[in-house]
């Protein structure tokens, strides 16, 4: 049971984290035209096809002891590698393409005539954007925070380069799989992986169930 | 004074589930902005307010100084897992601390130590990995003992019909793999290769070998069938439901097998870490590792 809620604590710290900055990139990407986007988009997509050692790789090193973030950079022990809020930071780096990717998409299918309208009527762009934008794009974002959640809830590679595999700590799900079967405790690794798909199904289910109205209303 | 202190986290963590269950409501039924989905904003408001447990500084602040450590990080190669475990509530109770464990292979855990120092003991299963560790200035040198023996087997699944006598058994045609725990970092595949080095068949098991994160890893690839043979060490041969020994390397053959325990310095509570160390090195202890299998050493030594 440990590390299913390791799991979803874990799961909910990084897509509570992520929402902010993966709403704000995606509607930037939507919306505006700055020079450079294409670049921005690329580098935002990244973790997405990388090695997620490799991503987890980079992190350790930066905030490892001698890294850019580490002890000796800074002065003060950040205290992320190694506990669950290295786990928490994998998740992040790993699930934020995901949620820039399907926040754009969310926010590219609101007519921009109607925050147009909004903005001809007199609202300013911050209230246009909370009043008009925001919930015209509300079942895409709700999918894009659960496909966020899911991803983090998955996330394995970068997570146990960061975070190592400590249980009662930082094992999460698809942590304590691995160890099962490495130590061939095959019937806790089925259990383990049923659990999983359980929670996998009921999310995607969830975006499918959002997907589906939003393409019967259009 | 220790449960207080642990009832924070478990406030926080009922919290975030109750959010979650909370939205998870809020999704399923249809009302715009109902109640269940204002509960599980503010119940995750809460939670974050919440402080984070400040343990080592409350642990100092209530008895000035002298506290126990409330936790006691041990890194431990993947061979002592079981045996540790079952050492953890009587070592917790003798030296006031609570040991969380971490298990992988020796050289996976240095460099998680050289990376970022998150461990108050380090039990290594040989002195090379150790004195790695040593080198990046780290180990507390006054507490490091080596109270551990083991000797190596050759094993294979429960049902094989092969027949392990010498070294050189391993490297006929019919063994297609045989699972070693990765002689490039990991204490176990490196005393099997120089056992293997010694009998002068490495050369032919070499291309065969299946190489393993970790020691356990190397008894599961052979529990599962996946390798014909596999080398690992007796006492992981003794767990193993799956697996049966078919040699048991002669001492004189092979390598000196020992393993290091020592406290890591630059970490609070290093006295609670030299007391854990002490109590592993101890006679209750060398009780339960020899009954799985282990040979200890007088302490000290």
């Amino acid at each position: 049971v440990t590390p299913l809620l390791i799991s979803l604590k874990v799961a909910l710290c990084s897509t509570l984290l992520i929402l902010p900055p993966g709403i704000g990139l995606g509607y930037l990407l939507a919306r505006t035209r700055v020079r450079g986007r294409s670049v921005i988009e690329t580098l935002a997509s990244l973790p997405l096809v990388l090695p997620p050692t490799a991503v987890g790789y980079v992190l350790l090193r930066a905030l490892g002891r001698h890294g850019i973030f580490g002890v000796a950079a800074l002065g003060i022990d950040l205290d992320i590698l190694f506990t669950w809020k290295g786990a928490v930071l994998a998740a992040c780096v790993m699930a934020l393409p995901l949620v820039v990717r399907s926040a754009r998409v969310a926010f590219e299918e609101v007519d921009p005539r109607l925050e147009g309208v909004a903005r001809t009527l007199g609202l300013g762009p911050i209230r246009t954007f909370t009043s008009i934008t925001l919930p015209l794009a509300r079942r895409g974002l709700l999918a894009s925070c659960i496909l966020g959640f899911s991803r983090s809830l998955g996330e394995f590679g970068a997570t146990i380069v960061v975070a190592g595999n400590i249980p009662g700590k930082t094992e999460t799900l698809a942590l304590a799989i691995w160890s099962d079967m490495q130590t061939g405790r095959d019937h806790d690794a089925m259990l383990l992986v049923g659990l999983t798909v359980i929670l996998a199904f009921a999310a995607i289910w969830t975006v499918e169930i959002l997907q589906g109205r939003r393409t019967r209303r259009a | 004074m220790c449960h207080r202190r642990e009832n924070l986290p478990v406030a926080r963590e009922s919290l975030l589930t109750s959010a979650a269950i909370m939205q998870g409501l809020a999704r399923r039924t249809t009302f715009r902005i109902g109640i269940a989905r204002r509960a599980a904003a503010l119940a995750l408001i809460t939670a974050a307010v919440l402080p984070q447990p400040p343990a080592r500084a409350a642990a100092a602040a209530v008895t000035a100084g002298a506290a126990p450590h409330s936790e006691t990080i041990v890194y431990a190669a993947a061979s002592l897992r079981d045996v540790l475990q079952e050492l953890a509530p009587a070592c917790g109770k003798a030296t006031g601390t609570r040991l969380v464990f971490n298990f992988a292979g020796s050289g996976e855990l240095a460099y998680q130590i050289e990376t970022a120092n998150k461990a108050d003991v380090f039990f290594a299963a040989d002195a090379v990995t150790m004195d790695e560790v040593a080198r990046a200035g780290l180990v507390d040198q006054t507490s490091r003992r080596t109270p551990l023996s083991n000797r190596l087997v050759v094993i294979g699944p429960a049902g094989t019909t092969a027949s392990v006598k010498a070294a050189a058994d391993l490297a006929v045609p019919r063994v297609r793999r045989v699972a070693l725990a990765d002689p490039r970092s990991v204490p176990a595949g490196r005393y099997a290769k120089a056992w293997l080095v010694k009998a002068g068949v490495w050369e032919a098991v070499k291309e065969r070998v299946l190489p393993a994160l970790d020691v356990r890893a190397a008894l599961a690839a052979v529990e599962s069938g996946g390798a014909d043979l596999g080398v690992v060490y007796k006492t992981d041969a003794k767990i193993a439901t799956r697996a049966r020994v078919l040699y048991e390397v002669p001492d004189a053959d092979g390598p000196k097998i020992e393993y290091v325990l020592a406290a890591l310095k630059d970490r609070p509570g290093l006295e609670t870490s030299r007391k854990v160390v002490a109590w592993l090195c101890g006679a209750e202890a060398a009780a339960v590792f020899e009954a799985s299998g282990f040979i200890t050493r007088a302490p000290g030594r």
